[in-house]
């Protein structure tokens, strides 16, 4: 019944319009991640080697997820079809990938995605929903252009959930290759800042952490998929 | 120039309300700074529920009793440095106050970035007691200026209504603007112009007698004696003038939960707290709260 069930969803899932299955590639190689133009969580700047994989171009939408939860009710501040899926909690965004057969990115992956093929250090506004009052509320996830991987709204419009456990000073040890986060922890890390953050909380470098049970009417995630390196997930 | 003392409506004497001590380092204080202007234009304030005709019993508040400094300085709310009150006057010690900056913005005739050391206005010393929404109060000497005089220099447009403070952005120094990220950081407060107009309302750069502690909101914050202490803005790194009414971090955050006047009322519920008592920090007894927190004669009539 439970595989009935799963393959039903997947299904619904993958003839729904949904953005989901609209992924970009970000290819093989290093970046800096973190700054040392933070707190001790972000320093130091390092380099890190990924892997090829693919990330979903949009935040996954209220459309995309009542598909795959029927009794989700979207927050006043996020509640058109597109706007960004927000109060999910990191159990319930982990499930949404994976019956896509998909993940959640790992927070090295997310910072890779958001500061682009040039390594940006700051926010471009153009790119970017945030610094707004609290009653602006979200946009459609396609609303403003992309980023120079092709991905929307890395920065601003809803924070976003990532794979990893939080440690604050895991860049001190983390691996130069593929890092996957602590193997355990009390905290995820969450990304990218709201409409309402300003600019500070929407740099690329920047790092928070919520418990993984938590719902927030600011927090969405989007999916990620391992590349032919890794031979796919 | 000469100074003319004349007693407002909330006013006693200094000498009913001020120890000795705290009155002679006052008058050092106010003799010394120079970042204020003369200290000799200097009018000094208090309050009386005798005088002024409040309903208040006189053995359930006594306000020849200044709240020790000790206890005010060691009982801060002051969520950018954490939620602990009795570790805030350690953790907001890494704020620094020098070279601070006020921006001045919207509706206003010169937008400009005033230099706090540069401001020069006659002070005063006014002894006021602040309401916290939590149920608690205190009874403070503040130095500094009526906040009209900073509008007037300001001079905001005929359309501006309201006027928004927003403080400093500093998640490095500050970790709670860091850790509760969810929040609309910078911490904003907003006021009617004609509440901010009113002679009560009061910029404060000096606590008993001395500047402003870091954990008190130095080196410049408001201080609204007949509303809830979170309207009392610390820290003030700019101000805008507008014509609707602003967002809040509070009324943001939960607009059914706290409204833009949070005028403190006893019959009112607010937040999280019945308001009908408050408690004395460093006291055991509890107080009736009054309403508009026993400035009514000075304020109701704003609210009519």
């Amino acid at each position: 019944m439970k595989n009935i069930f799963h393959a039903f969803m997947v299904l619904v899932l993958m003839t729904s319009n949904v953005e989901s299955s609209d992924e970009a590639l970000i290819p093989a190689g290093e970046f800096v991640m973190g700054t040392d133009q933070s707190t001790p969580a972000e320093r130091p700047a390092h380099k890190i080697w990924l892997d090829d994989f693919y990330l979903d171009r949009f935040e996954i939408s209220n459309q995309n997820y009542e598909a795959f939860d029927p009794n989700y009710a979207r927050s006043a501040s996020s509640s058109c079809d597109r706007c960004p899926a927000t109060r999910v909690t990191w159990y319930e965004a982990k499930a949404y990938c994976k019956i896509l057969n998909q993940r959640l990115p790992t927070e090295a992956e997310w910072e890779k995605a958001r500061r682009g093929p040039q390594g940006n250090s700051d926010t471009e506004r153009d790119t970017a929903h945030y610094a707004l009052p609290v009653k602006a509320g979200t946009l459609a996830v396609d609303s403003l252009p992309a980023n120079g991987y092709g991905i929307h709204h890395l920065a601003g419009n809803v924070w976003e959930w990532v794979n990893d456990w939080h440690e604050e000073l895991y860049y001190q040890k983390s691996p130069v290759k593929n890092p996957q986060g602590p193997s355990k922890g009390l905290r995820k890390s969450v990304r990218g800042g709201s409409w309402y953050n300003v600019g500070w909380y929407t740099q690329p470098g920047m790092r928070f952490q919520l418990a993984p049970h938590v719902k927030l009417n600011s927090l969405g995630f989007r999916c990620a998929r391992s590349g032919q390196a890794a031979g796919g997930d | 120039m000469a100074s003319i003392k004349i007693p407002k409506s909330w006013q006693i004497s200094e000498q009913e309300v001020t120890p000795e001590d705290i009155y002679l380092r006052r008058r050092e204080f106010l003799g010394t700074s120079l970042k204020l202007g003369s200290a000799t234009m200097a009018a000094i304030y208090g309050f009386s529920p005798f005088t002024n005709g409040w309903s208040a019993e006189p053995e359930q508040f006594s306000p020849s009793t200044i709240t020790p400094e000790i206890i005010a300085s060691r009982f801060n709310n002051f969520y950018e440095f954490g939620v602990e009150k009795q570790e805030i006057w350690k953790s907001s010690r890494k704020l620094q106050t020098e070279g601070w900056r006020i921006e001045v913005g919207g509706l206003v005739k010169n937008p400009q970035t005033l230099e706090f050391e540069t401001l020069k206005f006659p002070e005063e010393e006014r002894i006021y007691r602040l309401r916290c929404v939590e149920a608690w109060s205190v009874v403070i000497p503040w130095i500094g200026f009526p906040l009209r005089l900073l509008i007037d220099k300001l001079e905001p447009l005929a359309s501006a209504r309201y006027i928004k403070f927003t403080t400093f952005l500093d998640p490095i120094i500050a970790p709670g603007q860091k850790k509760r990220f969810w929040e609309p950081w910078p911490y904003t407060e907003g006021l009617r112009l004609d509440e901010a107009r009113h002679d009560l309302t009061f910029m404060a750069t000096g606590i008993y007698g001395h500047p402003l502690p870091n954990q008190h909101g130095a080196p410049l914050r408001l201080v609204i004696p007949w509303k809830y202490g979170f309207k009392s803005i610390k820290s003030i790194a700019r101000i805008e003038f507008t014509r609707e009414e602003p967002e809040t971090f509070y009324t943001s955050l939960s607009p059914l939960v706290y409204d833009f006047d949070a005028n403190v009322h006893p019959d009112i519920p607010y937040a999280r707290w019945h308001q009908a008592f408050e408690r004395i920090p460093g006291q055991e007894e509890t107080v009736k709260t009054l309403p508009y927190n026993g400035y009514a004669n000075q304020v109701a009539g704003l609210y009519l």
